[in-house]
């Protein structure tokens, strides 16, 4: 069955309103796992509906798109807003949009296994030379997306987009090793040379890590990946549905008040041509814009879909997205919820150099363990990391064994600069960024195990121990 | 719904291989949730499609088709294979033709929705009546239907209902709050789900919300601990399990070669179990037949301390000459089979005295109790791992003296499994630490609980 006629049949079977979220598309990954490929080719065509019956709104999906199977999809769809009994917040579907949103890529058009094989080959015999790095593996993807909102409120929008992306997966060679993800978008080139340098570099700053003894409250910098994976937690606090469950550290009159350090601003842009799924409408039919979620320190948006802008009385912010936490899905798949689009950050601005350089003793977090468990209401993490220690403006080395603790909210707060410098990673272009209160503790192994995991490294250096 | 016989057939004609199965599952589910007393939420869902595979000159091509898509649109293009490509196949398996379709007594989809949620607003009444006013509870099932064929006659078909009840609640004394979950999980019908056991489990729950926003934070550094059933379960799987997958040797195991030495107390075994249950209750990881028709089993991880096997799938077992222990497994049709664990516990090796927990409190003397484990992470080339707690209990003498405020635990696996010094004969109940494992951007469900341990030198943080 077609979306239009999907509509016509949920009417048909008395819904009141009904969205139908259409999507047919197809992911290429190209998956490597060490000297394993493995191609693998999906493709999705399916339908997810929310319908409106007795002033509520049932979800269901199906995969099989036969009038039999949409017919029992609705008609559950239907039933399930009925048992709900009616919701005294309602705010039925959006209204009239028709909006276009399209942004191809010719990189993802034109590229196929083969030439992704090739160029993934191309990279991993130059990391290859680098002889204190290993390539565990990695791989491609393309993504061939069409996705299509249709409601009887005459929303009729289109998302539609390509992305070539490539993700690489190395260790240090040496004895433990840290192990690094990086994930590389590519837009409009491909430039061999410096996705090799980036993902050699990335790596090397983890290489040679030490351990020391330290508990304090230094002064801290976030690595812009250590930043994205922070933003796990802030993604799943400045969304209205978490402020209006308690379920997490703002409220509803945090909104015009400071939140966070006038040195730091923080926004959310969908229409980013640096993201991997760019768009100009959310996944209802609403207008996706650029917005300020932090402007120098205050709360400027609460981000929001249909129903909770009119349930807190806020604004529209376009951010209604089908996705999961966990699993890399096809939207058709997961229910909806408000998460951001693409996270920049705006603020006081340096150098890193600069942001460095007057630290007499403190930390550069690199990379975390285990920030999607942290307590999303309040903010507080404690977990494991990789940092960099520094001292006296310098970067010694890495330091392992580290636990850093504090809250969210609170380093935000205490944010001094952010780096003119950005990274993009998937989730949004992150800075480094300089702040405080953050607890540090590091602990040394016991002495025979720090002095086995040297003897073994150097072994794996001249080439004793084959890593 | 095609033949599955006639997809390979259509296959071989396009596209010639050595070795192809194809696996199509069906999965219906549903999804309520209750915030506060109201119902917020209805989902339900209709998932089917297709997962071929095929071997052709050493390279495993896949193809995921939902059933909306027909024949036609299956592509394979054969791939020039580079230099530093290594060729991969599978190993053989015993031609087996079965049928285990789980059949309730009560089936999940003969009970009325209105059944379904009294019971949620039951729980949710008592969550609010402890006085947590933040809280969501959220009842899931669905049901897993798969049929697995391949080009040497295997056919396996399996059907297995699964239901979950989760809570997520904030705790909230004089400004302070704490988030709490739990999440109850059972494998079969509505008579499996014990509703007073189940009330009880979540008034528990929601009073420990409210401790938790009252406690102090417990100050980092090492302490010994006992640890409970639930997070024997997560230091099995997070600590050991995740590095004991076979497939991670492409990339790099802490436990490469470290078969047949000791990695472990000797007062413990580590078991991954497909059949695993307890008090009639299943362990929410078990199958019968993994998803490419080899039959599930009990695999000895570590045995006495000593490191036994690794977990495998087909390609693995044949890649490094492993016993094949039918641990090959997809989130769904539209994801590829992988090296995934099922019911991962520790268990008292022969070597070991069982003790009550009490008694393991009383040989702990001054420590932390640790139970009901959240979220977790491991890097499994370093032995790295760490995991939430959610209930800290502070012991001096023996005894429990002070309730704490959650925390995370984090170590090295090869450190931490050998510094177990007592062990428990207490099993936790499976259904407490059913859950989902998420690996390579795919979940599937897993369990069990096992039995308290006590740790010494955990590195607990504040």
């Amino acid at each position: 069955m077609e979306p239009e006629d999907m509509l016509k049949l949920g009417i048909e079977l008395g819904a009141e309103e009904i969205e139908v979220f259409f999507s047919s598309s197809t992911y290429r990954l190209l998956r490597v796992e060490k000297k394993s490929i493995y191609p693998l080719d999906t493709r999705i065509k399916g339908a997810s509906f929310r319908v409106a019956k007795n002033r509520n709104i049932g979800f269901s999906f199906t995969t099989d798109l036969s009038k039999e199977a949409v017919e029992y999809s609705i008609k559950t769809a239907i039933n399930n807003a009925l048992s709900m009994g009616p919701d005294e917040n309602y705010a039925g579907l959006p209204e009239e949009s028709r909006i276009s949103s399209v942004y191809e890529s010719k990189l993802a058009k034109d590229i196929d296994f083969q030439e992704l094989m090739e160029l993934y080959s191309d990279i991993r015999a130059r990391i290859l030379e680098e002889k204190k790095v290993y390539l565990g593996g990695g791989g491609g993807i393309i993504i061939d997306a069409y996705y299509r909102i249709l409601n009887s409120n005459g929303v009729d929008s289109l998302i539609k987009f390509q992305t070539l992306g490539l993700i690489f997966l190395t260790l240090t060679k040496e004895y433990p090793p840290a192990m690094i993800m990086l994930p590389i978008i590519l837009r409009d080139k491909i430039d061999v040379d410096k996705i090799t340098e980036k993902v050699i570099e990335k790596t090397l700053e983890f290489y040679g890590a030490k351990e020391i003894h330290y508990s304090g409250k230094p002064e801290i910098v976030f690595s812009p990946y250590a930043l994205a994976l922070m933003s796990m937690l802030l993604d799943q606090q400045i969304t209205a549905s978490a402020i209006d469950a308690g379920r997490s550290p703002y409220k509803l009159n945090d909104l015009g008040e400071k939140v966070a350090s006038e040195k730091i601003s923080i926004i959310d842009n969908p229409r980013s041509k640096q993201s991997p799924y760019p768009t100009e409408v959310d996944m209802e039919g609403v207008p996706a814009r650029k917005k300020y979620i932090i402007r120098n320190g205050i709360l400027e948006n609460i981000l929001t879909d249909h129903y909770y802008s009119k349930k807190l009385g806020l604004k529209k912010t376009g951010n209604l997205v089908r996705t999961s936490f966990w699993t890399f899905e096809d939207p058709v798949f997961s229910s909806p919820l408000i998460m951001p689009w693409f996270l920049e950050f705006e603020g006081e601005e340096a150098k890193f150099e600069e942001l460095v350089s007057d630290i007499r003793e403190g930390f550069i977090i690199l990379d975390m363990m285990g920030v999607h468990q942290s307590d999303v209401a309040s903010g507080k993490f404690s977990v494991p990391a990789i940092a960099l220690y520094v001292k006296n403006g310098e970067i010694k080395h890495p330091v392992r064994n580290v636990m850093i603790s504090g809250y969210l909210p609170e380093v935000l707060r205490n944010v001094e600069l952010i780096s003119k410098e950005k990274e993009d990673l998937v989730t949004g272009a992150y800075p480094y960024i300089k702040t405080k209160g953050v607890k540090v503790s590091a602990i040394k192994s016991p002495l025979l195990y720090r002095v086995a995991n040297r003897l073994i490294s150097s072994l794996i250096k001249i080439g004793i121990i084959k890593f | 719904m095609y033949h599955l016989s006639s997809i390979l057939e259509k296959i071989g004609v396009r596209f010639s291989f050595d070795y192809a199965d194809v696996r199509f599952e069906r999965r219906t589910g549903l999804s309520i949730s209750i915030k506060e007393g109201k119902i917020e939420k209805f989902e339900s869902y209709y998932s089917s499609g297709y997962a071929i595979r095929i071997l052709k000159d050493g390279i495993i091509y896949h193809a995921f088709l939902s059933s909306s898509h027909n024949l036609d649109d299956i592509s394979f293009k054969e791939f020039r294979r580079s230099s530093w490509v290594e060729k991969l196949g599978l190993e053989d398996i015993r031609v087996v033709k079965d049928k285990v379709i789980i059949k309730p007594a009560k089936p999940l989809s003969d009970v009325d929705i209105s059944e379904k949620m009294e019971l949620l607003k039951e729980l949710d009444s008592i969550v609010d009546n402890v006085g947590v006013k933040k809280r969501t509870l959220t009842y899931t099932e669905f049901t897993a239907h798969k049929l697995i064929e391949d080009v040497n006659g295997l056919r396996i078909e399996m059907e297995i209902p699964y239901a979950l009840i989760r809570l997520f609640a904030i705790g909230r004394y004089e400004g302070k709050s704490s988030e709490i979950r739990r999440t109850w999980g059972i494998i079969g019908g509505w008579e499996n789900i014990d509703i007073d056991n189940i009330r009880e489990f979540f008034e528990e729950s929601a009073k420990s919300a409210i401790e938790s926003a009252k406690a102090r934070s417990p100050k980092t550094g090492k302490y010994n601990v006992v640890i409970d059933g639930d997070l024997n379960h997560l230091l099995a799987h997070e600590a050991l399990g995740h590095a004991s997958e076979a497939d991670l040797l492409k990339i790099r195991s802490i436990l490469q070669g470290k078969t047949g030495k000791r990695i472990a107390s000797p007062l413990i075994d580590v078991i991954d179990d497909g059949r695993f249950e307890h008090n009639g209750a299943k362990g929410f990881g078990w199958i019968p037949y993994d998803d490419e028709g080899v039959p599930s089993s009990r695999t000895y991880i570590i045995r006495e301390g000593k490191m036994m096997n690794f977990l495998t799938n087909r390609e693995t077992a044949k890649l490094y000459n492993f016993k094949l222990t039918g641990n090959g497994r997809a989130q769904s049709w539209n994801h590829r089979v992988i090296v995934r664990m099922t019911n991962t516990l520790i268990i008292p090796s022969k070597q070991a005295e069982p003790l009550k927990n009490e008694e393991l409190l009383e040989i702990l003397k001054e420590g932390l109790l640790l139970k009901f484990g959240h979220g977790g992470q491991t890097n499994p080339s370093t032995g790295i791992f760490t995991f939430g707690v959610q209930e800290v209990y502070l012991v001096k003498q023996g005894e429990i003296v002070e309730r704490l405020g959650r925390t995370s635990i984090s170590g090295n696996i090869l450190v931490a499994l050998k510094n177990v010094i007592a062990v428990g004969k207490e099993y936790d109940r499976p259904e407490i630490s059913a859950g989902f494992c998420g690996k390579d951007e795919q979940i599937v469900p897993v369990g069990a609980s096992g039995v308290w341990l006590l740790i010494k030198d955990m590195h607990v943080g504040g």
